[in-house]
């Protein structure tokens, strides 16, 4: 019997950025949420871990009440319950502020054998949230796992990425794992999966409820980063296209990998 | 004004140093010459590896104050480095930490901004100081569309994961002041994750770590058609991608997919080759440093993002490079010169 946890966002649904240059914020208007690809590997990850050792499921979001249809798409797929961690006091979070809002939320609902998070999220991007709630859980984390090859109500063993290539390793529960999308294809649930799942409710947990009450250590008053700018990359001026044959392409194409990669990111 | 202090996580690589540590130590040195006053900022290295001694010469020659050396801590762990580095901070006491976007720079730092309650900025492509010298952070978003300015204005360390390859490593100085070496005894406690060893590389190669990529398209007509794509790709030593449509015929396995729903790519150099290039395929190239586009189309969409932009046939060209690389000679013709483009 596993009793896992997964953490899922809610993202925009492009990760096209509709800037609002004189702002300098993101538009989000207009954009509609959808879950964080990524997370649904590591929920098709929990549901495969629960169907092969029996056990639990629930799913963890912080975000605005909108972030429910986020938790009842996890219903459908076959989570056992969801959790909400919402309210004004958890906006503008960042990284570390968020994992510490998941940690207290796991922690009170708890205690969990196996936390998995997805690799990364397609708005941040930054890959950082599954580190810091192992660090204030004071468990393992393992990143960039690959594979889940077996596991045991002690632990489990799994392939991840290392310095030196492809590694396994044996982590003891309770543990935290970052998983990579090639691990496993969500599954797409059923219409009568989804109608059910529309009937369940997200459990809520606010401020009030959390081991740690103190705002100042949540939302953008518990962040210790500011956005100070955000713009658009610069793009290159369209290429003009050169009309070539086959001969006079491949010399170009030759003379143009022997130039330094100058340039770096746009 | 107080004095600036860098702290930089040393990774090893083999028996000499990671690149991307050079890369750290370039960019520290450069930050100390920016700004004013002699001194004013210094930077020093975190080394958790039992290879310390075999980069002593490298490490002396780069102007590092202080070099704290841990040994005996074993494989990477996150838990367990995570609280050596972080016993050296309450050490050092830096304003700044830099540690390397590698696969173990980014497990790790997390945990350590965790630790300290402080900010972490990941993926970093450049840094500079602002008039207060605090570190302006500079990072992608959103599949890399849009960049973003990051301050961590009052918690220390301010600490940051950089991506490898983007900063210039480190040259070595005939004459610097050697650093003090700080030999650290090993306090962490045994960690639960235990390292078993190195697994077979798979053959299906990873389309992320490629430096160079070929990415192709619809624009191809036939699975077979592909081998010649894989030929080029060996004589090149490059990767092979493509974008969603040739998923979709089956005539790639999905690992091999760039864009929205596949791989967001960063090689240093991509050519693509009959890629109409959409938005959702063009969102996964962004990190790409140089773009070479072929397509016969020239209204195609992947035109706006390439550095150079071919317009021809896949099926004339891509035999003609074969030929070209199997017989070793180069080029007859001089290339002519390409309509490039500042960026």
């Amino acid at each position: 019997m596993l009793q896992i946890a997964v953490c899922m966002k809610q993202v925009p649904a492009l990760n096209e950025g509709k800037m609002d240059e004189g702002m300098g914020t993101l538009i989000r208007k207009d954009i509609p949420p959808v879950v964080n690809v990524y997370d649904l590997t590591s929920l098709e990850a929990a549901l495969r871990l629960k169907e092969e050792h029996g056990g639990t499921v629930t799913v963890f979001s912080m975000g605005p009440e909108s972030a429910e249809s986020l938790l009842r798409e996890a219903f459908a797929m076959g989570a056992d319950r969801s959790v909400l961690v919402t309210g004004p006091e958890f906006a503008g979070a960042d990284a570390v502020a968020t994992a510490y809002a998941l940690a207290q939320a796991i922690k009170v609902k708890g205690p969990f054998d196996l936390i998995l998070c997805g690799r990364q999220t397609t708005d941040g991007d930054t890959a950082q949230v599954g580190g810091a709630i192992a660090q204030f859980l004071d468990i393992p984390s393992v990143y960039w796992v690959s594979r889940i090859h077996a596991a045991t109500p002690e632990g489990c063993t799994v392939t991840a990425l290392t310095a030196k290539g492809q590694a396994s390793c044996r982590v003891d529960f309770p543990c935290l794992l970052t998983v990579e999308r090639e691990l496993a294809v969500p599954r797409i649930p059923g219409l009568r999966a989804k109608i059910a799942a529309k009937k369940r409710q997200p459990e809520c947990l606010t401020l009030r409820e959390l081991p740690d009450r103190d705002p100042a250590h949540y939302g953008r008053q518990g962040s210790g980063t500011r956005v100070i700018k955000i713009f658009s990359p610069r793009e290159p001026e369209p290429a003009a296209a050169v009309s070539m044959g086959g001969k006079e392409a491949a010399a170009c194409i030759l003379g143009w990998l022997d130039e330094p990669a100058e340039g770096g990111i746009r | 004004m107080k004095r600036i202090r860098i702290l930089i996580y040393g990774e090893t690589h083999g028996k000499g140093l990671s690149p991307v540590t050079r890369e750290l130590v370039g960019k520290s040195r450069a930050l100390a010459r920016e700004i004013s006053g002699k001194n004013a900022l210094a930077y020093s290295l975190a080394l958790i590896s039992d290879r310390a001694e075999s980069c002593r010469a490298e490490l002396s020659a780069y102007g590092l104050s202080r070099i704290y050396v841990w040994k005996d801590a074993g494989d990477f762990r996150a838990d367990r480095y995570a609280d050596l580095l972080a016993e050296t901070i309450r050490q050092e006491e830096p304003d700044i930490l830099l540690v390397g976007g590698t696969p173990e720079g980014r497990s790790l730092a997390p945990r350590v901004a965790a630790k300290f309650r402080t900010g972490i900025t990941a993926d970093c492509t450049e840094l500079a100081l602002d008039a207060e010298n605090r570190l302006i952070q500079t990072r992608p978003a959103f599949g890399g569309n849009i960049m973003a300015h990051i301050l961590t204005p009052d918690r220390r360390p301010q600490i940051a994961t950089i991506r490898p390859g983007v900063m210039s490593p480190a040259e070595q100085i005939e004459s610097c002041p050697p650093p003090e070496w700080i030999f650290c005894r090993n306090t962490a406690q045994t960690s639960s994750i235990q390292f078993l060893g190195i697994e077979p590389a798979d053959t299906a190669e990873d389309i992320d770590a490629c430096s160079l990529l070929l990415a192709v398209g619809g624009g191809v007509r036939d699975k077979d058609d592909l081998e010649m794509f894989r030929e080029l790709a060996a004589l090149l030593g490059a990767g092979l991608a493509g974008s969603r449509v040739l998923v979709e015929r089956g005539f790639l396995p999905p690992e091999a997919q760039i864009g929205l729903s596949g791989h967001s790519v960063r090689p240093q150099k991509l050519i693509t080759f009959g890629v109409s290039g959409s938005l959702q395929f063009r969102a996964g190239i962004r990190q790409a440093q140089q773009i070479l586009a072929v397509n016969s189309d020239p209204e195609a969409e992947i035109f706006r993002v390439a550095h150079t932009a071919i317009c021809g046939d896949l099926y004339e060209i891509v035999p003609e490079l074969i030929g070209q690389l199997r017989s070793g000679q180069p080029a007859i013709h001089k290339p002519m010169a390409m309509p490039r483009k500042n960026i």
